[in-house]
């Protein structure tokens, strides 16, 4: 019996929707004692709350609510053609979380997701179970564990990078990254660096982060988590993307890559990836309707089998890899 | 009967609840056919009468008749027995879930607005039960009407303009609370029902457009002077809507095309063309 206090919108998390069958979970312990205060709420599955129509996923970013839930198979998925398998076979990603604490303007799940609500399953040990028996069949595996969400972010909440890390670091044939924006990589700093795990940070000059990143780490606050990954000895991946079509965004771009490329030790980079802005045309159509907060969705785009690019792509990406290439050998760069 | 322009609707299922809303409301009673409605300016009530049918029926009907669905939220607020005994007579309760008994389909409101009142599960049965009639409760409180309410509601309004206040008026144990007694609870729920009604209120000023109406008119007259198909008005629309998203500023003035006789639909698709490159160019 709780009620509902904050201003305008309540508090964050508020709300914590549990499955029934979630309760028996350890996992479920944890997230209800971190948010005491919290009305529960018992359902009978997720998608009863998490796929209501017509919610205002907006609205909703800006208080979230919880769900807690039991994935059923499948828990593991081929990687999309729209993400880079930087050289790998056999490319996967699990989401053992749904959507995210940040509010980037371009974010897909916002054309992907009926809610903004953040969804955990609470069966991290299922996933982990799925992973091993396709290891076992395929003998080897590249597994993004951050897409649909931005796991480092919520580490506070959940320690689900530290589980996965702590999982990968006892499979050689695994090779695994962890992507985000944040800067909470003290949160996982006692662990000891594992090789077969890349800790990938996304980077935008300051002028996107600040215009279309919303609720995210300023650059020097994920440059400075990044120095101490790299020397405490992890493989670290820069992903420069999305880069965004803005005023002088050439300019913009090129002083952003000497500036990172000055404060990072570049020969100590894993690898680096860029990639522009892109988008499937449904979501894109979705957001671009109902997000009025941003200009992002209306400059000129063009329409690439399904999927909303700019017209200009080839050549920014070009832009981009020129400067980098200044610092890093072309076999580290993926395009 | 023309449209309704109310912002909030409440949907009650009793004269009596009903009474105490209307009064503080300054409601004004309509003359309608079907059901008893009273209004002002920003506030409709509907007596649906009881069960989750009526409700569902009354709901409808009120919404489907709101002239502004955009700019609308609806409200249920009613009696409810609770398997609790902490929870008092008279105690106002926002619900957070509702459970139909016989389907079992759930349904959640968003609760996205501060508030003083405990939240709780309801569960809407056709018929009265009492506790020791051996019914199965799943949630702590219970009610006649509220899924066939949600249930309709949902149709039209998303889950953050939907609301529920239910009010303890027994505790599953044959009690029936007199006339008096109810609108005595009611009057006393009114700051919460307000506070709701508010919080609603707010939402929908603050939600924003980038064309305005004048701009959507006058968008919709270029169209028809330049003889443009339902797709290229679309387009037209979103092209200016992008323009004003990514510049701030007022549309272009186009004046000049209300003097063009456009003769065809060619003609009409060359001045379109002209009219796009204005708009991205900037
Ligand atoms: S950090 Fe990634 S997942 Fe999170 S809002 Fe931004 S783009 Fe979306």
């Amino acid at each position: 019996m709780k009620s509902s206090r904050g201003y305008f919108g309540v508090d964050r998390f508020s709300h914590i929707y549990v499955e029934e069958r979630a309760f028996e979970y350890d996992t479920t312990a944890i997230v209800l004692k971190r948010f005491k205060d919290a009305n529960i709420i018992p359902i009978s599955h997720y998608k009863n709350v998490f796929n209501r129509p017509r919610q205002n996923f907006w609205l909703q970013k800006d208080h979230p609510n919880i769900i807690l839930a039991v994935k059923d198979e499948p828990f593991l998925y081929k990687g999309p053609d729209i993400c880079e398998n930087f050289g790998n076979r056999h490319f996967y990603y699990a989401s053992t979380i749904l959507n995210c604490i940040y509010d980037c303007h371009y974010c897909y799940l916002q054309g992907m997701y009926q809610s903004a609500n953040i969804v955990i399953f609470v069966n991290i040990e299922d996933f982990f179970e799925a992973v091993d028996r396709e290891l076992s069949f395929l003998g080897s595996m590249y597994l993004c564990t951050s897409y649909d969400t931005d796991l480092l972010a919520l580490e506070g909440i959940l320690p689900y990078s530290r589980k996965w890390i702590e999982f990968a670091g006892r499979r050689e044939d695994l090779l695994m990254e962890i992507r985000t924006k944040s800067s909470n990589y003290e949160r996982i700093r006692d662990l000891a660096p594992h090789p077969n795990v890349i800790l990938a940070w996304t980077l935008s000059p300051n002028e996107i982060i600040q215009a279309y990143e919303k609720g995210t780490p300023s650059l020097d606050a994920r440059i400075r988590a990044i120095h101490r990954a790299i020397y405490d000895g992890w493989k670290v991946r820069l992903s420069l993307e999305p880069i965004i079509e803005v005023k002088d965004w050439e300019q913009i771009y090129i002083s952003f890559i000497d500036t990172i490329c000055t404060l990072l030790p570049m020969d100590r980079i894993y690898d680096v990836n860029i990639g522009v802005f892109r988008m499937n045309k449904e979501y894109f159509k979705r957001i671009s309707k109902n997000r009025l907060d941003t200009d992002i969705f209306s400059y000129p785009v063009e329409m690439d089998d399904g999927v909303v690019c700019y017209g200009d792509e080839g050549n920014m990406k070009e832009v981009v890899a020129r400067e980098l290439f200044k610092y890093l050998p072309g076999r580290k760069i993926y395009i | 009967m023309g449209r309704w322009r109310s912002k909030i609707c409440i949907v009650t299922a009793l004269d009596f609840e009903a009474r105490a809303i209307i009064e503080h409301y300054g409601l004004i009673g309509m003359n309608n056919p079907y059901f008893r409605v009273y209004v002002n300016d920003d506030i409709m009530l509907i007596i649906s009468g009881v069960g989750k049918i009526r409700s569902s029926i009354a709901t409808t009907y009120i919404l489907s008749n709101i002239e502004d669905i955009e700019h609308c939220a609806v409200i249920n607020v009613g009696l409810c027995g609770a398997q609790d005994t902490n929870y008092p007579l008279g105690m106002p309760i926002l619900v957070n879930k509702i459970v139909d008994a016989d389907t079992s389909y759930e349904y959640f409101p968003d609760i996205l607005f501060p508030h003083d009142m405990v939240e709780e599960g309801l569960e809407t049965h056709q018929v009265r039960i009492s506790i020791d009639g051996g019914s199965h409760i799943g949630e702590k409180l219970v009610d006649m009407e509220a899924s066939g309410f949600f249930e309709s509601a949902s149709t039209f309004l998303p889950p953050h303009r939907l609301s529920c206040i239910k009010v303890v008026s027994d505790h599953l144990d044959g009690y029936i609370p007199k006339k008096n007694e109810v609108i005595g609870m009611m009057q006393e729920t009114i700051p919460y029902i307000d506070c709701v009604c508010r919080a609603m209120l707010k939402d929908m000023e603050t939600s924003t457009t980038v064309l305005d109406e004048d701009e959507s008119a006058y968008l919709g007259k270029l169209a028809r002077c330049l003889r443009l198909t339902v797709s290229q008005a679309h387009e037209l629309y979103d092209i200016a809507f992008k323009y004003k998203l990514r510049t701030g500023e007022k549309l272009p003035p186009f004046d000049y095309i209300f003097d063009i006789k456009v003769s065809s639909k060619e003609e009409g698709k060359r001045e379109f063309e002209k009219l796009k490159r204005i708009f991205w160019s900037r």
